[in-house]
Order: structure tokens, then sequence, then C-alpha cells
């Protein structure tokens, strides 16, 4: 444990250092901010367009649903991909440019390395997500009325756990690839794989956030118990097959 | 006492064998040259010796704890080319070995300061020269008080004041702590290390005490260096040495007579002697030097049977 707080204390201080976590806050809070504004700017745009045309568009009055829409579309599609882009080099990147060479010779075992990477992410993301669905939250409030709370936090918990998932498989690329370009191929046709699972089957990982969007906007819809578990169990075995892969790799 | 026991270690990348049963024991409290030339299988060594990679058979043993075990053997290690975080500066990647290590109170300040970076402790590792990365390389390998420090090529690749920095610091090591290095570079294992072995395609061709190794190979070689205006009398005097019983060769060089011996102890009474009024610059007795015999045993040569 004493050995996993000092390499989590490293892989937190790399992150601010190397700026990640502005990166990961300031768009994840921008999207946040930017998706009850899209909703409530969208069709007033529309209309003034078609008034330059002397073309009359009807619209029905955008409400805090389609911010919530706006959010999930947001933070699934560009949050996924940052997760991913954030993620897929970890590993490989510490093989590929020596670091790993200096480093494990010292008492840090490999799954402790992958263990306290995968949960410096999950905070980095953790706290972006937060920022962001605070700042849609207080924007829709503002600009619509108020999603029910206890949807909103299911839905923002939903998509968190979405995210760890595709990090974690990002993570197994990383330990599986043999360089940075083999990885980030690895980690895309991991995120493709799984993407089309979720348009095919409900008990696919995708399928939570649309558990989650169904409960943040009042709707009535099935419970994904099912997307729940496979997206939980995907994630464990995606931390725990990083680990045994570098495990039994050897170092160069 | 030995520090590292190696027995049968092999190691096959396919079908090549980098290392092939490889048996060797450095006693404790040696500085120990390990010697090849390149692709000879000394960086595969020492990442068999530290469990960054796994051999195809054998095993390597330090302080007594056989390394892939589970239980992690006393060592530091400083790889070819050391890479460090960027991001970091040298005290704060100090502190985190130290943290890895459950050090509480390591010292680092010390540690930065035996290898000359305490100035630069603050500065960003980023920055850093590759001879400041070599010394910040072997104070992370210094800093957690290691029984076996494991060097892979250390000077290689610095500049003569860079290699003679570490070479001292090594020297300082001395009777300290065991010392496993590895190069190319002859003349700097020939001046710190106590205790040579020698590898060529994957076998061990030599181990021996450095001092040891030399006088077996010594030359029976005298060479006669004289000024530019006794040149002309070299000639008659190699020929009347020629005929001495003691000598079985001479070759005239320019200014420089080389002489070949049978008793070496008749030589030294003899020579000087049989050189009065002749204008020397030099006489010396060549012993065999590291490069010699490193030269000829990895060209399959036995370097006392090398002709001058």
């Amino acid at each position: 444990m004493r050995v996993f707080r000092v390499q989590l204390r490293k892989e937190l201080l790399e992150l601010w250092r190397t700026r990640k976590v502005l990166i990961v806050v300031v768009v994840l809070v921008a999207f946040g901010l930017m998706s009850p504004l899209f909703a409530k700017l969208t069709p007033e745009l529309l209309k003034s367009m078609g008034d330059q045309q002397n073309i009359q568009i009807i619209i029905t009055e955008p409400t805090t649903k389609d911010a919530t829409d706006q959010f999930v579309k947001n933070t699934t599609q560009f949050g996924l991909l940052l997760g991913v882009l954030m993620s897929f080099g970890t590993i490989v990147g510490e093989r590929e440019r020596g670091q790993a060479t200096l480093i494990f010779p010292h008492p840090l075992p490999r799954e402790t390395f992958v263990l306290a990477k995968f949960a410096a992410l999950a905070i980095l993301f953790g706290l972006g997500l937060l920022l962001g669905a605070l700042a849609d939250f207080l924007y829709t409030v503002l600009l619509f009325e108020a999603p029910p709370i206890g949807g909103f936090v299911a839905l923002v918990a939903f998509i968190y756990l979405w995210l760890l998932c595709l990090i974690a498989l990002s993570l197994l690329a990383s330990a599986l690839g043999r360089s940075m370009t083999s990885a980030g191929g690895l980690a895309f046709a991991f995120l493709l794989v799984v993407l089309v699972a979720s348009s095919l089957t409900r008990y696919a990982p995708g399928k939570i956030t649309d558990w989650g969007h169904t409960l943040a906007v009042g709707a009535n819809g099935p419970a994904q118990w099912g997307a729940l578990i496979i997206t939980l169990a995907l994630t464990a075995l995606a931390v725990g097959g990083s680990a045994y892969a570098l495990r039994k790799q050897e170092i160069d | 006492m030995t520090a590292i026991e190696i027995r049968g270690l092999t190691k096959h990348f396919g079908p090549v064998k980098a290392l092939d049963g490889i048996d060797l024991d450095v006693p404790s409290g040696a500085i120990f040259g390990f010697l090849g030339p390149n692709g000879a299988g000394k960086t595969t060594m020492l990442r068999l010796m530290t469990g960054l990679a796994r051999p195809t058979a054998g095993t390597v043993r330090i302080d007594g704890i056989e390394v892939g075990s589970g239980q992690r053997p006393p060592i530091g290690y400083l790889p070819d080319t050391p890479m460090f975080y960027g991001w970091m500066n040298a005290r704060e990647f100090l502190r985190y070995i130290a943290d890895l290590h459950g050090m509480t109170d390591p010292p680092i300040d010390a540690t930065l300061e035996r290898v000359g970076l305490l100035d630069a402790a603050k500065k960003r590792v980023g920055g850093y020269s590759r001879g400041m990365k070599q010394r910040l390389g072997l104070a992370q390998a210094l800093l957690p008080q290691p029984s076996v420090l494991l060097l892979d090529e250390p000077v290689s690749a610095l500049d003569p004041a860079g290699r003679k920095a570490i070479l001292d610091i090594l020297n300082d090591l001395r009777d300290s702590l065991t010392v496993f290095f590895s190069t190319h570079i002859l003349g700097d294992a020939e001046r710190v290390c106590d205790e040579i072995g020698i590898i060529d395609h994957g076998h061990l061709v030599m181990q021996a005490p450095r001092d040891a190794l030399l006088a077996r190979y010594a030359r029976p070689i005298f060479e006669v260096d004289v000024l530019p205006e006794a040149v002309p009398q070299l000639a008659g005097l190699a020929e009347q040495l020629g005929a001495q019983p003691w000598v079985t060769r001479t070759d005239l060089d320019g200014a420089r007579l080389r002489l070949r011996v049978r008793d070496v102890d008749e030589a030294r009474r003899e020579l000087l002697p049989a050189l009065t009024g002749l204008a020397l610059l030099r006489v010396e007795m060549v012993g065999a030097t590291l490069e010699d015999i490193f030269l000829s045993l990895t060209n399959g040569q036995d370097p006392a049977e090398k002709d001058i």
C-alpha cells in the first residue's frame, strides 16, 4: 500500500506538471458550460436564419432535456476521446523512453505501477467530469430548470464508469503494445469494438449512459443492470490484464 | 564471500544464443570489470541480473538471493542510457526512489554531493547534459545503499572529464560494496577494476584478478628508446644484443629497439650495462595491457603466445 501511495503521488504530480490536469479539466468544463448554452441558442440561431430568408421555422422551446441531451453527447464523445488519448501511451511510453528500465529494478511491483496509473487517470477524469457536470448543472439551472438531481448524479456516475472502462482498455493496449503507434492502434481498435457492441447489444458498456440519460431526464426506460455489470467486469479485467501483461514482459 | 553467483546462465532470443551457459563468481567488495566487444552479451547479462529479463536457463544469486524468486536482491542499477522523468528535478527524483524503498531519512543531499550534482539539485532533469544524467543515474543506484552495484557501460558515452568523475566515484566505493560494471573501454577497467571477466559471443572466455591476469600474460619484452643522435649506434647495439644467450629476438624500428628475452631476470641484470654511453630516452619492460589480452582472447589467441 505504501508503494502504491508513492507511485500514485508520482503519477498525479506527472499529470499536473505535464499540464494534463489543465487540459482535461478545461475541455470537460468547457463542454459542461457549452451543453446548456448550445441547447438554448441553437433554436434561436435557426429561427434568426429563417427570419433572414423569410422562412418560418417552427421550433419547440428548448428545455432542460435538450441541455441534458447535449451534455451526454458531448461528454461521451469528447470525454472518451480524451480518455483514450491520455491513456494509451502511459505504459508503453515509459517502456519506449527507457524510464521503466531505470525504475523497475527498484522495489516497484509492476501490478502497483499499473494500478497507480489507472488510479491517477481515474482521479483526473473524476475531477474533470465532476467540474464539467457542475458547470453544466449550474448553467442548466440558469438557462432552464434544474434536472432531477438524483437522475443527473446517476447520469454523471454512469458516464464516469463508461470513461473508466475505456481508460482501462486503453491501458491494456498500452501494456500490450510494443510501441506508441501499435498501442494507439490497439486502443482505438478496442474503442471501435466497444462502440460497435454498444449499438448491437443492450449489455454493452456504452448502454449504461443510455440508462443514466433516462434517469436524468426523468423518463421511463429499462434499467441496464447487465450493461453495468459488464462495464465493471470489463474494467477490472482490462486493469488486471494490463498488470499481467506487463509482469510477463521483459523490459529492454 | 561471494556477492554474485551465476550458474549456467543462458539466454536465447529465438535462434540467437546471447548468453550460453555462463558460470561466474564475483567476490564481495570487488570492483568487477565485465569486458566484451559490442554485442557480446554484456547488457543481456545485466538485464538478467536485475530481473528486467528472464533467463532461458540458469540462475543468478546476489547476496544469496536468487533473482526472479520474488525476493528482491539488494542491488543498485545504472542502465547504459538512464532515462528520467524530465519534469522532475534531481532532488524530487531521489526522493521518489527513497520513498519506493521506504527510506525514512534518505541521504539525498549527501548522495547528490557525492556525484557532484548538489548545485543542480533543483534544476529539471530534462535540462541535464548526458554526463549529469549519468551522475544522477549513479546517485539513484547508490541512494538505497545496495550491497551490489550493477553498472552498464557507465562511462562509455562520456567525455574524458565525465569519465574521470564517474571512475573516481567508483574508486571511492572500493571495499564498501561490490561493483559489477560492463565496459568496452579497457583503460577504464584496467584503472579501477580488481577483478576482470571477458565475454565474447555469449561465452565467458576469462575471469581472473586483474593483477594476476596482467602478470599471467606479461610478455618478456624490453623496449629501448634513444634520442635521434643515438639512432646510428642502435643498429650495432641490436646486433650485439642479438648475439647474447638471454635474447631470443631483436627488432629495430627507428629510434626504438625491442628485445624479446629468454630470461627476464638475467635481462634485467645485463641490459642496462650494455646501454652505457647511449643517449637514452626510455628503457622499459613492456607488460601486457588489458587491451592486448582482450583483443587476443576475443580473437581466439593466447596473448602469452603473441609475438612482438
